[in-house]
């Protein structure tokens, strides 16, 4: 046992070394990608918006369906706003006024659960042993994304039969905390996205 | 502050007495690193978690020794709001980022006046080591993990206490960890104090 305590102890100290920094706070996993087009779009051309003012998700069969999320209200409102602050126009019918762009949003959460197994080592007077069944560990977090596309009605795929987004925001964190924690994270990833994107403004 | 500690050295190099052969040292040494070149580049704050265990032999009547060690240092760093771009692409997001350096060295050292309680020495480590490097971003991460060969010149002193086979280690180094095909060499310089037991 003294042989081996000191040990022990420099190995949790030194395998503790090697992450100093853990991740302490929901926000810190927390992401925002935008991915948006190198050259050939005249950002800045574009003058007007409609806005798609329902937040969508996947069915399990993979389609994409109205989303009943309570959070559906907020990235709408951020997603116009920041539409707005960029100098954009949004039309008031989006079916005779032959938008520039149109706005969709989509969004999905996904639980993910981890189990693992370990023997911890226990000491008595007949020296170390381990319990025949393992310990079991189980852990669980909710994850969310969220996609915002920006698709020109003109640019239209005739091999794929699609239109083309030119902007695109994924954000993706944990979906964990108060509601009033999570719409805040929301908004903040799509003003993000947006200020990170200078070039979607309207000329 | 070079010169400071140059001076120091000397100092206490010609004030203090002599003492019998001894025939090597083990030392237990806490390190400090600053990192240098693209390792700063990745991971730029100074690393005050290291350790390094030593020892060393003289050769009869030389005042070189060889010897072995085995050294372990990390680095990390937290980068919170920053914008990486890329062609088509910008991602935001909270970074931690960390490197873990292991090196197991054979080294010769040479001692000037190894006869003195205060010896001040300088020599080369040469051998494997091994780096892991490590991004935490969002929900994911990225590592890589490598054998490099190192090339470690150092330089220090050893100052034997009075009436005792104890005595302290100081020292300075430069760690060069060759790059590979992913990643650029990692290299810092390395500080670091510790005790020795001579035998």
């Amino acid at each position: 046992m003294r042989r081996t305590l000191p040990i022990v102890i420099l190995a949790g100290t030194l395998l503790g070394g090697c992450y100093p920094y853990q991740d302490q706070y929901i926000e810190d996993f927390d992401a925002v990608f935008t991915l948006h087009a190198e050259e050939g779009i005249d950002y800045g051309g574009y003058q007007t918006f409609a806005l798609v003012d329902t937040l969508y998700t996947w069915d399990r069969q993979g389609e994409l369906v109205p989303s009943d999320s309570r959070f559906g209200p907020a990235v709408i409102a951020e997603l116009r706003e920041n539409l707005l602050a960029a100098g954009y126009t949004e039309v008031s019918d989006p079916f005779a006024d032959d938008p520039d762009l149109v706005a969709v949003a989509r969004a999905t959460t996904t639980t993910h659960v981890d189990i693992s197994y370990y023997y911890p080592w226990y000491g008595g007077w007949y020296g170390w042993y381990y319990p025949y069944y393992p310990v079991t560990s189980v852990s669980s977090y909710n994850s969310g994304s969220l996609v915002i596309d920006l698709i020109d009605p003109d640019l239209f795929d005739p091999d794929t039969e699609q239109r083309e987004a030119v902007w695109t925001m994924y954000a993706a964190g944990l979906f964990e905390g108060s509601n009033a924690s999570i719409e805040t994270r929301i908004r903040s990833a799509i003003d993000q996205a947006f200020s990170q994107s200078p070039y979607l403004q309207a000329d | 502050m070079k010169r400071s500690i140059l001076v120091v050295l000397v100092l206490l190099a010609s004030v203090t007495g002599l003492r019998a052969q001894v025939g090597g040292a083990w030392s237990f040494n806490y390190a400090m690193a600053q990192p240098l070149g693209s390792t700063a580049d990745f991971t730029e704050n100074m690393s005050f978690l290291g350790f390094v265990v030593e020892g060393r032999k003289f050769i009869p009547g030389e005042p070189l020794t060889v010897g072995g060690e085995l050294g372990w240092q990390t680095f990390y760093q937290r980068v919170e709001g920053q914008v990486v771009s890329r062609p088509g692409v910008d991602v935001w997001g909270t970074q931690y980022r960390y490197i873990n350096t292991f090196a197991g060295l054979f080294n010769l050292k040479y001692h000037l006046r190894p006869e003195r309680m205060v010896v001040p020495y300088a020599g080369i480590g040469l051998g494997p080591g091994y780096v892991y490097q490590r991004l935490d971003f969002g929900l994911w991460t990225l590592s890589d993990d490598s054998w490099r060969f190192v090339v470690r010149p150092d330089a220090g002193v050893l100052i034997q206490f009075p009436g005792s086979n104890m005595g302290a280690n100081l020292g300075v180094n430069y760690h060069h960890f060759s790059k590979t095909k992913s990643y650029d060499e990692t290299t810092f310089v390395g500080f670091h104090v510790g005790l020795s037991s001579f035998f």
